[in-house]
């Protein structure tokens, strides 16, 4: 049985999944490839500028970010389809934007999300 | 189910020959928050040696034409949530195409962290807890980071994206307490719990007191063995040693030390090695002077072929074929004897 064949028989088999996502003695598991970026930018319909200190969050997740002072964001979030991705202005002081969200699926590597949001 | 030995053992062998890297230990920083009785690092409160620039590791990286699928950087210190970076250092890793972790004592992990962490891609995390109260505080030479660690074990089970496991060292403290400590995991939502033991290597020569006798470590693979059959936490032991006639029991697989076969390390100083705790008379390189995948193409012979190891305590031991000399860390270097065995076969041994 040629080497190749072997790995990808082994490999095949689930009971055997430690053979290949170990861990060495002080380490860590091996980490998977189950998470996408999701990156983007927030402006204000109003104006077209970036809008800073948005939360941009998942619905039925802790997980977020806050826009910087591009009104960029980008983080990591596990792959699934039918995300719910909220744009919250949680500023206290008034003058702010209305909650929005949107939609996206984790289908490829990075999805990109460009909003404009409106002011209240 | 176990897999057979024979094909496992044919299996082990194109791997070293195919030898390809997939798991980087990154030794980020050597700063660390505790001083541990155990530690096998050279790590202090403070360092001579600084915390090695993102860029200098990229770089290191970039030499990687085509990254194996979930090659994975593990960073390690130190602590390495002492950098304030880590979370620039994920991203800047993940845009290479490769995964990441994280070795953490807990202490800085709160929840402000576990969410940057995770925005950064961090895709599997390891946090240590070394027995129940007393003997964790005792062994991390800490009077309160057991709370803190148990919240900081809490919050990772939360994100169940995280490939997490605790791991746990066993010292003749807290071996009774095992039992205790796995319904404490339990009931934080723990499903992976990695034991390990103290090889008599860097600050624990020192400290005898640290190490299991052959009496308590039998009584540790009965415990991880039994636990297996029984528990919902997924427990091992890590894969420090050959443990004899515990192979398969407790572990997934068969003992396989992939030290240098899969497993490379860019240290503090930018040396290239091994595992960490490989003792530094193994260093094959450096990432300042030498080009890495270079290195990990053409060096590590005395990774990849063991015959050397087949000395001393190992020359006539029949298990050889399936341990090839045991740990490589607990080698003190090329043509060296094994510090210690765990074969556990009694009847096998010749020392």
């Amino acid at each position: 049985m040629n080497n190749k064949l072997l790995r990808t028989l082994i490999g095949s088999l689930s009971f055997t999944t430690a053979l290949f996502v170990f861990q060495a003695c002080y380490g860590t598991p091996q980490a998977v490839d189950n998470d996408f970026l999701v990156e983007g930018q927030v402006t204000s319909r109003a104006s077209g500028q970036p809008v800073q200190n948005i939360r941009v969050g998942i619905e039925g997740d802790s997980q977020h970010q806050y826009t910087d002072s591009d009104g960029r964001f980008s983080f990591y979030t596990v792959k699934r389809n039918n995300i719910k991705l909220v744009f919250e202005d949680t500023e206290e002081q008034p003058g702010n934007f209305a909650k929005t969200d949107t939609l996206i699926n984790g289908s490829s590597d990075t999805v990109r999300v460009n909003i404009s949001l409106v002011e209240e | 189910m176990k897999f057979p030995k024979k094909l496992f053992l044919r299996f082990r062998d194109a791997e070293i020959r195919r030898h390809e890297l997939n798991y980087l230990f990154w030794e980020c920083t050597l700063r660390c928050n505790l001083n541990c009785l155990h530690c096998g690092s050279d790590c202090n409160t403070s360092t001579a040696i600084a915390d090695m620039p993102l860029n200098d590791f990229i770089g290191a990286l970039k030499t990687i034409p085509r990254p194996s699928k979930n090659f994975t950087v593990v960073m390690t210190g130190g602590e390495p949530l002492l950098r304030n970076d880590i979370e620039e250092c994920g991203k800047e890793i993940r845009k290479l195409g490769m995964q990441w972790s994280l070795v953490s004592n807990g202490i800085l992990y709160i929840p402000e962290r576990h969410n940057t962490l995770l925005n950064a891609g961090m895709g599997a995390l390891t946090i240590s807890l070394d027995g129940m109260e007393d003997s964790h505080n005792w062994l991390r030479n800490s009077g309160n980071t057991f709370k803190r660690v148990a919240d900081a074990i809490a919050l990772a089970t939360s994100a169940t994206r995280l490939n997490f496991d605790v791991v746990s060292c066993v010292t003749p403290k807290n071996l009774s307490q095992l039992a205790t400590v796995e319904e404490l995991l339990g009931s934080l939502g723990v499903r992976a719990w990695r034991l390990f033991t103290i090889a008599p290597i860097g600050r624990a020569t020192e400290n005898r007191d640290l190490l299991l006798n052959d009496k308590q470590f039998t009584q540790l693979m009965e415990f991880i063995s039994a636990t297996r059959e029984r528990s919902k936490i997924k427990v091992q032991f890590s894969c420090e040693a050959y443990t004899g006639k515990y192979e398969h029991r407790v572990r997934d697989s068969y003992f396989f030390c992939r030290a240098g076969i899969n497993i490379g390390s860019v240290l503090a100083d930018g040396s290239i090695s091994a595992c960490p705790n490989n003792n530094r008379k193994l260093v094959q390189g450096n990432i300042y002077h030498d080009n890495l995948n270079q290195i990990w193409e053409t060096k590590f012979q005395p990774f990849r072929n063991r015959a050397w190891t087949k000395t001393g305590i190992c020359n006539n031991c029949k298990h050889f074929g399936e341990c090839l000399g045991n740990g490589m860390h607990l080698h003190q270097g090329e043509n060296l004897e094994l510090v210690c065995c765990r074969s556990l076969n009694e009847k096998s041994k010749n020392h």
